[in-house]
């Protein structure tokens, strides 16, 4: 973890939180358990951000979604392509190797996890914290890693040269089935979370 | 020392009193400390720091006054304790017992200052004992077989721990089905022994002091809600709706530890919760939660002790929460499915079984339906639901399960309400949907009254809900919400009347009124309250007080009006002689003028002026006779009057907001008796009366310890062990008894119990031996006065100085508190059969009836309580017995004294009085009469406690202010009587 | 005759995941919407027993859609399929007037006791 210092202990642990609810509701989805196999919370300069990011290059599918509220951000996750149709089937409970195509049902698989995803992480600040959220409605992007990002963190750029991301990987055991998870929060969001969490 | 012989005396009286204070504090905490150190716990390091602070207090006093063996000896337990703070010595049970010993040689050090300012006894002793405590190679086999069946003390500190924490009884070893318990218990000592080796234990929370306070005075509650509803659980383990409470109760905490950040509290609440929530979802309780239970709460009311002293935590939870975790996972893996620990969930919900619909009791049942009895409906309640009576509805009573699996339940309540509140209207509904916990994995229980002009079956769609059963659907007798709310009688009957018919099967609602007003009080009623610093009652309580002495004034300015009034009159009917006499002189000069024939001019003149003069006094009798002063003074009388009833409301109503019931003090002792049996290894229940009597704050926080003193006594010496007892030929379970009731004035409180009794001849040779009588004493004492020798200071018949109680500062301690609320204390026993003791305390502290006498020019107050009659004797009839003068009273003597004999007052030269007042005033039980010069009359009184400075003064309780300024000295009765002896 | 469903619900998985449990228990699944307004359209279209409704969709939001599908049809079976169990949300849809409501993940089992139970059955 870099620049801890920086990070309140309070943002940690609303992003541990919203790990951990996230990863168990990911394992009711697709029906068996997912392990969280990396968790960092950072911030870092924007021009270094997509070097940082674990991302390994490749084509992904990829879901965003804005929360807004509070404290709002944005939420993206990402499955590298072949790992979306195993998505798929595990959600539907078909046999793997069902699902061949890249089509709208997969994309949608990916979305609906996004949706989820983002979801419970929004009910965890809203029932831990009394930070109201909700989530918009997701936007399915299918592209090389690198690119994705570069437009996820645009948002951001705009406004500060360092951003705060909070990154975290899911790995469904049985099947390994890997997937990233990456919380950004915008601008006013982060200011929120250390005035709730430090005034609890 | 230089000091002239006045201020030696009366520095060392406060000396003196400042002292004893001390010493008492040490005792008590002492006496904490060793059942502590008895059940194997840690004494909080605020107890150490403040016996180690008040002996050194005493200490740095004492060197002043160059009282060298005071300091002598303070300064040796003054080293035990330093040596116990900083961890450098164990604090076993023998280090108590020489602390115990060594403080009991100082207080009678300071007796001897009292009595003859002089240090007489011996320190030797004692200090050689505590020497020898220090260096590490303990004496006195005597202390250790006093103690039972501890440590043998030759053994250095550390090693001494371990024997004496294995050597206890605790209570978890015992139990056979849990032996991971008792090793974790091991573990547990082997921890402890290394924090008293290492430094003191630093917390590992982040406080928030913002909110320290607060949490504090709402943590103090909880735990005794806790405490004492865990103890009814023990009792009756049937009781399931306990569970919730103490489920709830312990979440409570856990919350509000969270925020305020004190991790400690926190996380044992968390464990005490985990188990709660199994007891809760299980329906059931476990035999061995309890001492677990139990040991949780005491752990977390003595952080809650370290908190509020030092604002830190100071004690070591890991290992506690440990075990508790453990016997948690024991007790909810006894019916798991295997499969579930695959999941890799955090979240300790999910491993909890999943429950059935139909589980709920009927029990349970029965429970909300007596939250939703129609007979518990408010004004409003019931006139809506007549109103909808008459507009048609059909009532129905319906009952509704939440299954446990469901995640969202509150939301699941609401939509049902939701649903009905769409085609009728809910009149009653519990529990709330706010209320209820998503958290929990057991089913939820919903009670409905619902007044619909739709179909049954529309109904019944509405409430056809994923997740959620409908248990019962009922219609209601209409009567039942035809009727006004002053025909409650009759509802009572009608609705049991069409018990079987109306009402569905699931609700019994027999004898309704006593069994929902015994529910109500333990489920949960909303009560709206205000916390209040009690200073503040204290500031309206005096202010109350005063009202009355400016109505007293005012009574006064009524009388003197009064006065007044009368001359008046008086002038009135001069002016009225006055007048008449005029008349009957003008009468006669007319006469005679006109008999004198007419000299006109002189006559018009003199009638002229005669006519003048009888129409002035005419008009001034009329104006004398019409004035308004005593009209205003009627007024003026009446208002006083209202101003009377006003100031005493007034003085009732500030009163009963420092009224409480003394509930709070007693709850604890089934605790403490519970405790104590089971160290002494009795059998003894604690049976309560009247615990719902109330009285003034100040006076139930004296009695706490009192009454405990009395409490553990009563187990400790009074009842016989079980054989003895069967061998007497009486239950081998033995009964101590706590009763509260008003009368008059008074609050009584017994104590009693059915062991051994008192024996007075037995109390009268110990207390010869302890030399706090001589042997002449003890033929002329009444078997009541031998008895009362308990209460002298020094005192004890225990065989055994078990260390629990009969340290011989405990009944002095109890009847100087009782005293110093201007309350008596008696003593009723019979020996084999059982004791009692009688506490009578007057309800208003401050305000009181007396008699105002007036002795050697001095105004003075007599309690009038304490007054039995006002006689007058002629000199004839005094006689002289054994040197004190007597008169006869009806068919007793009655002894007669003079104030300034007994107690130092002016008096005043009776040798011309023919003849003399005496006032008769009683203790209770003798009586004795005091010569007085004059009577004023009876008063409402205020007491004003005098400074400290006045407590020495034997025979003054206080002062008053009266009516037109004067100050009054507050007799004594007991004082008098006793010094007249 | 089998209850006719309208299944709405922006992801074409979860669409798919319902039907086929409404299928596999005799529902006759008569259409599909995609967002809120189809959502709507369909429901004055086909007229259906009942209608399952995600809540965050594009173009038009779940609780908008079954305000005026109740304005249309005051007694319309609507079940809400949402992944939100935020107090304010779940307690807006139920005033809203929602039949029942699920939460998102599902099992099988609980969707098809909501149907069940909305139609009254067991």
């Amino acid at each position: 973890m870099e620049d801890k210092s920086r990070i309140s202990k309070a943002i940690q642990l609303i992003a541990q939180l919203s790990i951990d609810r996230a990863s168990q509701v990911f394992s009711k989805m697709v029906k068996c358990g997912a392990k969280i196999s990396l968790e960092k919370v950072y911030l870092t300069d924007i021009t270094k951000a997509t070097e940082e990011i674990a991302i390994e290059g490749g084509e992904v599918i990829g879901a965003y979604i804005d929360l807004v509220g509070d404290a709002p951000f944005k939420f993206l996750i990402t499955f590298e392509t072949n790992d979306s149709l195993l998505l798929t089937d595990l959600i539907l409970q078909r046999p793997t190797g069902s699902t061949k195509e890249l089509d709208a049902l997969t994309q949608s698989a990916v979305q609906e996890v996004g949706n989820i995803l983002a979801s419970a992480i929004s009910n965890v600040f809203s029932s831990d914290f009394q930070i109201k959220m909700k989530p918009s409605p997701p936007q399915v992007v299918h592209d090389f890693a690198a690119t994705l990002f570069e437009e996820y963190i645009s948002a951001i750029a705009a406004e500060s040269n360092e951003i705060l991301i909070i990154e975290s990987q899911f790995m469904v055991v049985r099947h390994n089935l890997k997937c990233a998870m990456y919380i950004l929060p915008l601008k006013g969001s982060d200011k929120t979370l250390s005035y709730i969490c430090n005034t609890i | 020392m230089n000091m002239t012989p006045e201020e030696r005396e009366g520095i060392i009286g406060e000396f003196l009193a400042e002292s004893t204070e001390h010493l008492q504090l040490i005792n008590d905490k002492l006496l904490e400390a060793e059942s502590l150190v008895k059940e194997g716990q840690k004494v909080p390091d605020a107890d150490l720091d403040a016996m180690f602070r008040s002996a050194h207090t005493i200490k740095g006093t004492a060197s002043f006054m160059g009282l060298t063996k005071v300091v002598g000896l303070t300064h040796e337990a003054e080293t035990i304790l330093q040596r116990i703070k900083e961890h450098k010595m164990e604090i076993t049970l023998e280090a108590i017992e020489i602390l115990f010993d060594g403080f009991d040689v100082l207080e009678s050090l300071l007796n001897d200052l009292k009595d003859s300012n002089q240090e007489l006894t011996d320190i030797e002793e004692s200090v050689k004992r505590i020497k020898a405590l220090l260096e590490g190679d303990a004496v006195a086999p005597v202390a250790s077989s006093e103690t039972k069946g501890e440590t043998e003390s030759t053994l250095p500190p550390v090693e001494s721990t371990e024997k004496q924490e294995a050597s206890q009884e605790p209570l978890p070893a015992k139990s056979v089905e849990m032996p991971e318990v008792s090793s974790a218990k091991e573990e547990e000592t082997n921890i402890s022994e290394a924090e008293i080796k290492n430094a003191t234990y630093i917390s590992k929370s982040n406080i928030n002091e913002k909110y320290l306070q607060q949490y504090l005075v709402e943590l103090e509650q909880n735990i005794e809600d806790f405490n004492a509803q865990l103890l009814n659980l023990e009792e009756d383990n049937s009781k399931v709706d306990l569970i919730n409470n103490l489920f709830r109760i312990m979440h409570t905490i856990k919350g509000s530890a969270g925020i305020v950040g004190v991790l400690e509290i926190q996380s044992l609440a968390h464990s005490m919760e985990n188990i709660l929530g199994v007891c809760r979802e299980k329906g059931k309780t476990y035999e061995n939660m309890f001492t677990l239970l139990f040991m949780g709460i005491d752990v977390i009311k003595e952080l809650y002790d370290s908190l509020k002293t030092t604002q830190t935590v100071n004690k070591d939870v890991t290992q506690l929460c440990k075990e508790l975790e453990k016997y948690y996972k024991e007790i909810i893996n006894e019916n798991s499915s295997p499969d579930k620990q695959d999941v890799l969930v955090k979240n300790e919900e999910a491993s909890a079984a999943m429950t059935e619909p139909g589980l709920s009791t009927d029990q349970d049942i029965k429970r909300i339906s007596t939250t939703i009895d129609i007979s518990q409906f408010s004004k409003e309640e019931r006139k809506s639901a007549e109103d909808l009576y008459k507009e048609g509805d059909q009532f129905y009573q319906i009952f509704i399960q939440i299954e446990g699996s469901c995640p969202t339940k509150s939301m699941k309540a609401f939509l049902l309400e939701e649903h009905l509140r769409k085609l009728g209207t809910i009149l009653k509904i519990s529990p709330l949907f706010e209320s209820i916990s998503d958290e929990m994995n057991s089913e939820i229980l919903i009670g409905i009254v619902y007044a619909s002009k739709e179909k049954d079956d529309k109904i019944k769609s509405s409430l056809s809900v994923e997740g959620v059963n409908l248990l019962s659907f009922d219609l209601m007798a209409d009567e039942l919400f035809s009727s006004t709310p002053e025909k409650k009688e009759s509802d009572t009957m009608i609705k049991e009347n069409s018990k079987p018919v109306e009402v569905g099967a699931a609700v019994q609602q027999t004898d309704v009124g006593k069994e929902v007003a015994a529910r109500a009080k333990t489920s949960s009623v909303e009560i709206s309250t205000i916390r209040i610093d009690s200073q503040k009652l204290d500031k309206l309580m005096n202010l109350s007080g005063e009202l009355v002495i400016v109505r007293a004034q005012y009574a006064r300015l009524v009388t003197l009006f009064n006065d007044s009034l009368t001359e008046q009159k008086e002038l009135l009917r001069i002016l009225s002689d006055i007048r008449t006499k005029y008349e009957t002189f003008t009468g006669e000069y007319k006469r005679i003028a006109s008999r004198n024939g007419n000299k006109r001019k002189q006559d018009e003149k003199m009638n002229e002026l005669m006519e003048s003069l009888s129409s002035r006094l005419a008009y001034l009798e009329m104006t004398t006779a019409k004035s308004n002063v005593m009209g205003h003074i009627h007024t003026l009388d009446e208002t006083t009057i209202s101003l009377g009833k006003l100031s005493s409301d007034i003085q009732t109503g500030v009163m009963q907001t420092r009224m409480m019931p003394i509930e709070g003090v007693f709850t604890r002792f089934k605790r403490i008796v519970r405790d104590i049996a089971k160290q002494v290894e009795k059998d003894v229940s604690l049976e309560i009366e009247g615990e719902d009597t109330e009285l003034d704050k100040k006076i139930v926080d004296s009695l706490g310890d009192p009454l405990t003193h009395m409490i553990r006594n009563a187990v400790d010496h009074g009842i016989e062990d079980p054989e003895t007892r069967v061998k007497k030929g009486k239950v081998r379970n033995g009964t101590v008894y706590l009763k509260a009731s008003h009368q008059g004035n008074n609050i009584c409180i017994e104590v009693g119990d059915d062991g051994k009794g008192l024996d007075p001849v037995a109390i009268a040779q110990s207390a010869l031996k302890k030399g706090i009588i001589a042997e002449d004493q003890i033929d002329k004492m009444t078997e009541k006065e031998k008895l009362n020798l308990v209460f002298m200071p020094g005192f004890s018949t225990a065989a055994q100085v078990t260390g629990l109680s009969g340290r011989g500062v405990g009944m002095d301690v109890v009847k100087s508190m009782i005293t110093s609320v201007n309350g008596v204390v008696d003593i009723e026993t019979e020996v084999d059969k059982g004791t009692r003791f009688l506490m009578k305390i007057p309800l208003t502290l401050a305000i009181i009836q007396a008699l105002l006498v007036v002795v050697g020019a001095e105004t003075y107050a007599i309690p009038l309580e304490s007054v039995t009659e006002i006689i007058k004797t002629r000199d004839e009839d005094i006689y002289s017995i054994d040197g004190n003068d007597t008169v006869k009273l009806r068919d007793h003597a009655l002894s007669l004294v003079e104030l300034e004999k007994v107690i130092k007052i002016k008096g005043t030269d009776r040798s011309q009085q023919k003849e003399l007042k005496v006032v008769v005033i009683s203790d209770g039980e003798s009586q004795i009469g005091v010569a007085v010069d004059s009577l004023i009359g009876e008063e409402e009184i205020v007491i004003k406690s005098l400074s400290n400075h006045f407590t020495e003064v034997k025979g003054v309780t206080g002062a008053s202010i009266l009516g037109d300024g004067t100050i009054a000295l507050i007799l004594d009765p007991v004082a008098i009587i006793q010094e007249s002896r | 005759m089998s209850k006719r469903i309208l299944v709405v619900d922006d992801a074409p998985i979860i669409r798919l995941m319902l039907s086929d449990i409404l299928k596999f228990n005799n529902y006759e699944v008569v259409g599909e919407g995609c967002n809120g307004q189809e959502g709507v359209d369909k429901y004055k279209e086909l007229k259906p027993d009942l209608v399952t409704m995600d809540i965050v969709m594009p173009e038009k939001d779940g609780i908008q859609a079954m305000t005026e599908i109740l304005e249309f049809d005051k007694n319309a079976k609507v079940v809400m399929v949402t992944a939100i169990d935020q107090r304010e949300s779940l307690m807006k849809a139920i005033r809203a007037g929602a039949t029942d409501y699920i939460i998102k993940p599902f099992e099988q089992d609980r969707v098809l006791s909501a149907i069940k139970k909305a139609f009254g059955e067991a």
